[in-house]
């Protein structure tokens, strides 16, 4: 049976080529583009290394603040990023979580320096040790700062694997020294780069918070923002709920204490997780989920219906061919729906094939055209957003780029097979198609 | 054959085409007309300085010393004076894609602009810039009315358009900030209005230049001042790391360091990103409708000379001109185009009356014209996309061998 859906697909390919070829094509586009749109959100949301966890990551990123007679939750607020006592009292106590780090929000461009080499600029981020738990980097020599390390506030950088060619010209440099702000630190550990895409934890040098004084620079009420984010750990997603209760105990105790200076913090969801946190667009927001859906939604409507159309005529024009036959087979009591059936059967193998045209052409385009699709708006960073294999070779995207084949097919192919299994079999027998 | 089926399906594609297209193109349109737009500035050659101040841990720290705002005055006049550079100045939420800032309105007697960008710069901030004033006056001009007047400000001749008051005319008055009326501003010129960047409309151009407050500003927000410098042109070359290597040695003050030097140009570039991140996205989304256009046409009429093999072969038997196959089979797709576009053109007409795009109406740029032009365009688009598609079907038509044709029936 299956082997007869095949012939005749190949008969079609066969007998039609420039309409079938001009189906395919169609189909390819529409898949193409879907996936891409698909892919554009994926880098936010599915995990490669460092961020290989993602599934399991909380972000503590922004906190918000007014005062402790507002009751209107989106009036009058004070957004940003969070101060090391904020992100302390809130964060770091929880007890379900396996790690929890406090890290500068987004790099800053740095100069740095070796022994007598001219200075060159580098992306630098400030983060205690727990971040090299949550965030498995690829160390290529060396190790991270530890625990003792950053207690101690010993001056240890991590760098990555081009600022070690740009300084030394190779990469077995842990022990060497550089100068990052005009001060010495020691290389303990040289990391494979880096892409922006992971925007917790890209950088091209990080170095221990404990040794600089960012962690005084606040801003606001009660010193409650500064310059830090939160990525938690948990040990299992199943834990999720878990540690946003227990965040809500500890911001309920938190605000008791705010309560004295008649302000209140306001948790916006707060701990969001990795597709959370890729839907909230400012930092004094919730994260926007109808807006996301309802976008998505015009997207993909688009992106099926106008092909489906064309596949629609293009259908319709290739049944002409066979209406004697579907005529005939009608006539020696073949049922209505077993000719529907095949109909959308052949056109499902079709569109499969060309499905799988659109997203080899999607996977290549986004490996190789990765700084053209996956810019950030506001890029500061002088990284690149270079997509991961682990990313492209997702199963999902496998499986969503078939599911949307699918409804393609359904969509463009249900009303032709639907008006030829219906035409009256001496009409379709004479050729006619209704 | 009846071809009323085919013909259905592709006039509710080109409607529904024409519709997102048109709005493709109005958005694409808007930008593009804005883009064109003077800037009111010139960047070439000119660098962001930003100074970070040194942590306790480096050995050059200086416990004592926290003047940040007037080490970074020293810095300025050292650059000043560097051989490369021709002009600098220090400013605070001022220089072009600096996106941030202060907005408030500016009186004068029983008048009130609307809110206006407040910039505080030194005077030579014209000079880095090229900005000139809207009586013709030079950027060393303007610089030097705000140098003789520490009190006074300038600000963007758009300031009171729309009110029916010639800004002119306010030229020498005195005006109040932040609704304060016992502190008295005179207003020195008005300057040709400062775009936040290519794509920002003019209703975010209006602003103000006044001096940094020496005696008020806050050592702790010096980090939201930064130097501007424009380069000798012919000392242009390598700039960055000249500038860096000197910076070490020579231009450390306090306990303040230059920690990066960037050109405009990457700055301008930051903040495009985002717009032209949203022109590819619909640029694509015009290119992914218009080759929809092409292969639906293509492929039905492909299909469509082959069903009407023998009624081509016998008008040309009848005396046909293979140019008047060829200009029918193109017609066909034309014909169905401009049905389609009278309610296609309703539905736009109403789009833009619910303004669907209200954010990007501005009173400076939205044109009557521009609907016009829009509508049009989007025909022409999709009107070009069907003479492709249509192209080889019908040349196959017109090479069709009549005898031959026929013979086959």
């Amino acid at each position: 049976m299956k082997n007869q859906y095949l012939k005749r697909v190949c008969h079609n390919l066969q007998q039609d080529q420039v309409v079938t070829i001009v189906s395919i094509l169609g189909t390819a586009l529409s898949i193409f583009l879907i996936m891409i749109v698909v892919l554009m959100k994926g880098v936010q949301i599915l995990p490669f290394s460092p961020e290989s966890n993602r599934n399991r990551i909380l972000h503590g990123d922004c906190i918000s603040y007014t005062n402790a007679d507002n009751h209107d939750d989106s009036q009058n607020l004070s957004c940003g990023i969070l101060s090391e006592p904020t992100a302390k009292a809130l964060y770091t106590s929880l007890k379900t979580p396996e790690a929890v780090s406090i890290f500068q929000s987004s790099p800053e461009q740095t100069l740095i320096s070796s022994y007598g080499t001219a200075p060159l600029s580098a992306d630098l981020k400030q983060t205690d040790d727990s971040f090299w738990r949550i965030f498995d980097f690829n160390f290529l020599s060396g190790k991270a700062y530890n625990k003792s390390d950053f207690n101690s506030a010993q001056k240890k950088a991590v760098i990555s694997e081009q600022i070690a060619r740009r300084l030394f010209g190779n990469i077995n440099v842990v022990g060497r020294n550089i100068t990052i702000n005009h001060s010495p630190y020691h290389i303990c550990g040289v990391v494979r780069e880096v892409s922006n895409l992971a925007e917790s934890a890209y950088s091209q040098i990080w170095i221990p918070y404990s040794t600089t004084n960012i962690a005084s620079d606040t801003w606001g009420a009660h010193e409650l923002g500064g310059s830090f984010s939160v990525a938690i750990l948990a040990y299992n997603k199943k834990d999720f709920p878990k540690i946003k209760a227990e965040f809500n105990t500890r911001s309920a105790a938190f605000n008791a204490k705010l309560k004295t200076e008649n302000i209140k913090i306001i948790d916006q969801e707060n701990p969001h997780t990795q597709f959370e946190k890729s839907i909230t667009p400012y930092s004094n927001g919730k994260p926007e989920r109808g807006r996301f859906y309802r976008q998505g939604a015009f997207i993909l409507f688009i992106l099926l219906l106008i092909p489906a159309i064309n596949l629609s005529s293009m259908t319709q024009s290739r049944l002409h061919r066979y209406m004697t036959e579907i005529g005939i087979r009608r006539a020696f009591g073949c049922h209505r729906s077993q000719i529907l059936n095949d109909i959308i059967i052949e056109n499902l193998i079709l569109s499969t094939i060309a499905g799988f045209v659109g997203l080899l052409l999607c996977l290549l385009f986004a490996y190789f055209g990765s700084d053209f699709i996956f810019t950030k708006n506001w890029i500061e960073d002088m990284g690149h957003p270079t997509i991961s294999l682990s990313v492209l070779l997702n199963p999902i995207l496998f499986l969503l780029a078939f599911l949307f084949c699918f409804v393609l097919n359904l969509i463009s192919s249900i009303i032709p097979a639907w008006q030829a299994s219906h035409v009256q079999i001496i009409n379709a027998i004479n050729g006619k198609t209704h | 054959m009846n071809e009323w089926h085919s013909n259905a399906w592709l006039i509710i594609e080109l409607l529904l085409v024409s519709v997102l297209l048109w709005f493709v193109v109005d958005y694409i349109y808007f930008n593009i007309a804005t883009y064109v737009r003077p800037m009111g500035f010139d960047i070439t050659h000119c660098y962001n300085i930003q100074c970070s101040k040194l942590t306790p841990s480096s050995p050059d720290y200086i416990p004592a010393d926290t003047s940040y705002y007037k080490d970074m005055k020293r810095i300025t006049n050292r650059l000043r004076q560097h051989p490369d550079i021709k002009a600098a100045c220090l400013s605070r939420q001022a220089h072009p894609y600096s996106s941030g800032g202060t907005w408030n309105p500016l009186s004068y007697d029983t008048l009130t602009t609307l809110r206006v960008h407040f910039c505080s710069i030194e005077p030579d901030f014209f000079k880095v810039f090229r900005c000139s004033g809207a009586n013709g006056e030079t950027p060393e001009q303007l610089a030097q009315l705000l140098e003789k007047d520490p009190n006074g400000f300038l600000m963007s001749a758009n300031n009171f358009k729309g009110s029916g008051i010639k800004a002119s005319s306010l030229i020498g008055k005195d005006f109040y900030f932040y609704n304060d009326s016992t502190q008295r501003h005179q207003l020195l010129a008005l300057y040709e209005p400062i775009r936040d960047s290519e794509f920002s409309i003019d209703s975010y151009s209006r602003s103000m230049m006044s001096r940094i407050d020496d005696k008020h500003f806050k050592n702790r927000h010096f980090t939201t001042l930064s130097i501007s410098v424009r380069v000798n042109p012919k000392y242009d070359v390598d700039f960055i790391n000249r500038l860096s290597n000197e910076a070490q040695k020579s231009m450390r003050v306090g306990n303040l360091y230059i920690s990066s030097i960037r050109p405009f140009s990457s700055e301008r570039a930051y903040v495009l990103q985002e717009y032209k991140n949203k022109l590819r996205n619909y640029s694509t989304g015009a290119g992914f409708l218009l080759l929809n256009i092409f292969l639906g046409l293509f492929g039905t009429f492909w299909f469509r000379t082959q069903q009407r093999r023998s009624e081509i072969a016998l008008l040309k038997v009848i005396g046909a001109t293979n140019r008047d196959i060829f200009g029918r089979q193109l017609s066909e797709g034309l014909l169905l185009l401009t049905i389609a576009s009278i309610p296609a053109i309703i539905v736009d007409w109403n789009l833009s009356h619910a303004q669907l795009n209200l954010w990007l109406n501005d009173p400076n740029t939205l044109e009557p014209s521009r609907f016009i032009a829009t509508t049009f365009i989007t025909y022409l688009l999709i009107a070009l996309t069907i003479f492709l598609g249509e192209l080889l079907p019908a040349y196959k038509a017109m090479r069709l061998p009549p005898a031959e044709a026929l013979h086959n029936e």
